[in-house]
């Protein structure tokens, strides 16, 4: 089977969750035996040149089509790759061969997708939308500190009615969690499936272990690893503001990660008292130093408020064996882990606060093997392992 | 050294302080005063915070504590020869960048000083975000090196002078804590002393009514807050209030849960002597009169009562109307108030302020009153409701914070934001002589005076307690609170690899005299088979060793080692030391436990 898989983002050494999982579902699919073709347009300038991948068209363009497209370049680009002949062209000349079926990850392609399989005949391709979220939801939290009511519904339409269109004319959907894949059921009558983020499992290193020692100064330490998406943000200072005692002198919080940056730069850190104290900014580190701040961290924390879809970082968390403590929201995709061994769970600023303290207060995690077996449910392995099978089945192939 | 555990006062704020002795200096001296007594002589003892360490406070030469609050009556308090006295605390530079601040806007010309507020918080936020740039945080941390580096320099040519704390000590802090940069050392001396902490909690007013206080110091007292339940065994609340909203505050920051004990302040009078009554007082009470005795600040609230006044004036009262005289310094933020009462015709000549009085004075004034007003918007507790009741007053007080807690159902509680309730109450005991004179009965019939006495008696019973409680077993995690030579840190862990040599050593604490048992924890499933070598050592001597300490990996929970030690006298540095001599091994705690 032929398999195209479009998104914005390369997919190579990736960072974000985004990239994670589209090389997870490249290798998925591979593995089972698909050809598979991975083509798209880069939706940031920070994004390194990649093979298959149009280069950012930058702001100026994504300007004419969406008048000041500041955290709408997603919904901008879609616009962008439909209308404008030139761009949609340089992306269509990417796309070497007629694909039995094309993976849509995320719906900001879905527009291109529609056009080209009209404009080529491809009429025996299928169309999978890959959802990664209820994106009109995120995008209303993500933008409403910015905007006034008026432009933020103008902008949240935009983006609900590209969302509608890709899971309405989708062949079949892949949603990240139960709790979007009901969302998705009451839409539309395409064949749908949950392939919930996961993990790899990573191994440590001696290396790896002295560069998060560097970090945390051998101290005990609460791990965040998150990037400066908005959302990030917003989670961990709606959660951590107005004072902050969960850890004493000689505990830390260590960021790892684009967020650690944005968050020892944002004023509102200064404000919450003793939070500034607390915090280490490790920024972004590499895959080694990771696997040494998981491996020696006493807890994880997951200060997610917003969003669907499923938390890699969470399914990382729940890997690395260490104590988590995290919201509902983070938890959304890992239900069956609220309560087991390690795992606090709270949606409340007071309550997330006192279970940090608690457990940084708690001798070290040590899982059960029964435990650790559990756990496996997490990794990639496992989470994507039904989505071939779900491809060959709804299409026939 | 002394075996038996002493009992330690900081009285650093009452040493240094030359003014009228009132509110925290007051609590301080009579607690210092009280215990002293209760104590057996060289079992209690007194210290005062010196440049950068706590050192034995001795009064000079004939000094006795003051008696009396009035300024001039009595010595100025200095520590000891060869500790020379402070004319300021010592303030960390976050307190002095904050005093010059705070210096420089009251020097300020009044007309002036708005613009100069909003300069200096304008240079606050530009700041704030440099100060906790990584840049700048960079440059601290090398800075702190380069202190501690000087310490250890001073150190080994032995300038440092030794602790004056034995471990098991109980030090208790009950002044102007946030005033001084000691905290930090408070979190030491629990950790690495085995000094048992009791603090003090008066209100959190700065935290729950910044809007009432001179700047927004909401942040730096909820960090002082967190961090008096860390670095506390005890914390000492004045009220059920204080301590229900430490809790509350505790319970939202997530802070670490303390232990409360609540102490009541004692409340008499004191008498001074009566040839010192100036003829301001002896004019005020030559005729009827409301006392409020109080700071004149906005969260006292005399704008009620002012209103209440306005409006009983307008109404034609005025003639049957006590005076009402405050009794308090001029605080901030009343300055239109003040200009209201000094110009408003309505009510001239009724109320009156009256600033600088002696103890002799006060009295009399709660004496000769018709009765006492309490509107406060907050308390932590509110002495000046006690002193009234203990001198048989009516009280009229309001109905927030503490207060119902002071004077129970002795006082008539009324809504501090509602004049009209005020100015019908005040009328009705101005006025109604029989129903004053059945309150009044009340009071003096009920009221139970507390004596400073009981409040040191009930602190001592939370000292003592600490002194009597057996030490808890310490957990010593090896990747945080030990070094090691040839193994890696990994977080609790301490791993071998594949070097032999010291693979740990520490904490390096001070530890009190007993019989203990050692215990060194590992992951016997990461072990292969080796052998180790244990030496314990106090001071540098060798209390116990155990040698060729052979291991195997395992599959169940196993300690390492388990090792009975005796000390015959504490000591101030307790090093375990464990040399791997082949074989790997992941070392997880050392648990140490009295008997």
């Amino acid at each position: 089977m032929k398999l195209l898989l479009l998104c914005t983002y390369p997919y190579s050494n990736g960072r974000h969750g985004g990239q994670i999982r589209v090389a997870n579902l490249v290798d998925c699919y591979r593995s089972a035996g698909f050809l598979v073709e991975v083509a798209g347009v880069l939706g940031s300038a920070n994004y390194p040149k990649s093979e298959g991948f149009v280069a950012f068209p930058g702001l100026q363009a994504l300007s004419g089509v969406l008048e000041n497209p500041f955290l709408m370049e997603d919904a901008a680009l879609a616009q962008l790759f439909v209308d404008n002949d030139s761009y949609y062209c340089q992306l269509a000349e990417k796309i070497q061969s007629e694909p039995d079926v094309i993976h849509v990850e995320q719906p900001w392609l879905f527009g291109f997708v529609r056009r080209l399989v009209v404009d080529k005949g491809w009429r025996k391709t299928k169309i999978l939308y890959g959802s990664q979220n209820i994106e009109y939801q995120l995008k209303a939290k993500i933008l409403a500190p910015h905007l006034p009511p008026a432009k933020l519904e103008k902008h949240v339409d935009k983006v609900k009615q590209l969302e509608s269109e890709a899971t309405l004319q989708a062949d079949a959907v892949v949603c990240v969690s139960e709790h979007d894949l009901q969302w998705t059921r009451q839409r539309t009558q395409a064949p749908s499936i949950v392939a919930a983020n996961g993990v790899s499992p990573w191994t440590v290193t001696s290396k790896g272990i002295d560069a998060a020692n560097k970090i945390s100064g051998c101290r005990k330490f609460a791990l965040f690893c998150a990037s400066a998406h908005p959302p990030n943000m917003e989670g961990f200072f709606e959660l951590l503001s107005n004072g902050f005692g969960s850890l004493s002198q000689d505990q830390s919080l260590v960021i790892a990660g684009s967020a650690g940056p944005a968050i020892t730069n944002d004023a509102r850190l200064a404000t919450s008292a003793r939070l500034a104290e607390r915090v280490v900014s490790a920024g972004i580190v590499e895959n080694d130093c990771l696997g040494g701040l998981l491996e020696t961290t006493h807890c994880t924390v997951l200060p997610v408020t917003q969003g669907g879809g499923t938390n890699l970082k969470t399914a990382e968390a729940l890997w690395a064996g260490r104590f988590i403590v995290s919201t509902t929201t983070a938890m959304r995709g890992f239900e069956q882990f609220i309560g087991s061994p390690g795992v606090f769970v709270s949606d409340k600023p007071a309550g997330f606060k006192q279970n940090l303290r608690l457990a940084m207060a708690a001798p070290p995690l040590r899982l059960s093997c029964e435990d650790l077996k559990k756990r496996e449910v997490v990794l990639w392995s496992h989470t994507l392992q039904n989505l071939p099978q779900f491809i060959m089945e709804s299409f026939k192939c | 050294m002394d075996s038996q555990p002493t009992v330690w006062m900081n009285v650093t704020t009452s040493s240094q302080w030359s003014r009228a002795v009132v509110g925290v200096v007051r609590v301080e001296k009579e607690l210092s005063r009280g215990l002293e007594k209760l104590y057996p002589k060289g079992s209690y003892k007194c210290c005062v915070w010196q440049t950068d360490r706590f050192v034995e406070y001795i009064p000079a030469f004939g000094e006795v504590l003051p008696e009396a609050s009035v300024v001039g009556d009595h010595p100025v308090v200095q520590p000891a020869p060869p500790s020379l006295p402070l004319l300021f605390p010592i303030l960390s530079r976050r307190d002095a960048a904050k005093s010059i601040a705070q210096g420089v806007l009251s020097l300020a010309p009044s007309r002036l000083r708005p613009a100069i507020n909003r300069v200096i918080a304008c240079c606050k936020n530009r700041l704030a975000p440099l100060v906790y740039s990584p840049r700048y945080r960079q440059f601290k941390r090398y800075f702190q090196r380069s202190n501690i580096v000087k310490a250890e320099v001073a150190e080994a040519f032995g300038k440092t002078a030794q602790s004056i704390f034995n471990p098991g000590d109980v030090l208790l802090s009950v002044g102007l804590d946030w005033d001084y940069p000691y905290a930090k050392e408070f979190m030491r001396l629990r950790k690495a002393e085995s000094v048992k902490i009791v603090r003090c909690c008066y209100d959190l007013i700065p935290v729950l009514y910044p809007q009432y206080c001179v700047a927004d110091v909401a942040a730096h007292f909820t960090r002082y807050f967190l961090d008096v339940a860390d670095s506390s065994d005890r914390v000492l609340c004045i009220s059920k209030q204080s301590e229900s909203d430490l809790k509350d505050l505790l319970s939202r920051t997530g802070g670490s849960p303390v232990n409360t004990r609540v102490f009541t302040l004692g409340d008499n009078v004191i008498k001074g002597r009566v040839e010192n009554i100036g003829n301001e007082v002896r004019d005020i009470v030559a005729a009827p009169f409301i006392l409020y005795v109080s700071t004149i600040e906005r969260r006292k609230n005399h704008q009620v009562l002012y209103q209440a006044y306005h409006q009983l004036c307008k109404e034609g009262k005025k003639d049957r109307l006590p005076k009402l005289v405050f009794v308090g310094m001029r605080g901030w933020g009343v300055d239109e108030l003040l200009k209201d009462i000094e110009l408003d015709p309505v009510i001239k000549d009724t109320i009156v302020l009256c600033n600088h009085v002696n103890d002799a004075e006060l009295q009399l004034l709660y004496q000769k009153s018709v009765c006492c007003v309490f509107p406060s918007l907050y308390e932590g507790w509110g002495l000046p409701v006690a002193e009234a009741l203990a001198l048989g007053k009516v009280v009229l007080s309001s109905d927030r914070g503490s207060l119902k807690e002071v004077g129970g159902d002795l006082v008539t509680y009324i809504d501090p934001w509602h004049s009209g309730a005020w100015a019908t109450e005040i009328e009705r005991i101005a006025n109604d002589h029989d129903y004053r004179t059945r309150l009044g009965q009340r009071v003096s019939a009920s009221y139970r005076p507390r004596q400073w006495r009981d409040t040191a008696v009930s602190v001592k019973s939370v000292l003592d307690e600490l002194l009597v409680l057996p030490p808890e077993a310490q957990t010593y995690y090896c990747g945080y609170d030990l070094t090691t030579g040839v193994g890696q840190p990994v977080g609790p862990l301490i791993k071998s690899r594949g070097q032999h040599g010291v693979l740990f050593s520490g904490p390096h604490n001070a530890l009190p005299s007993g019989r203990y048992v050692l215990e060194i924890w590992d992951l016997p499933a990461q072990r292969t088979p080796g052998c180790c070598s244990v030496s314990v050592y106090g001071d540098g001597v060798v209390i116990a060793a155990q040698n060729a300490i052979d291991f195997s990996p395992a599959s169940d929970q196993q300690a390492l080692l388990c090792l009975s030690f005796e000390l015959s006298a504490p000591v101030t540095n307790f090093d375990v030391q464990c040399r791997l001599i082949a074989g790997e091994v992941s070392v997880e705690r050392l648990v140490l436990m009295s008997q």
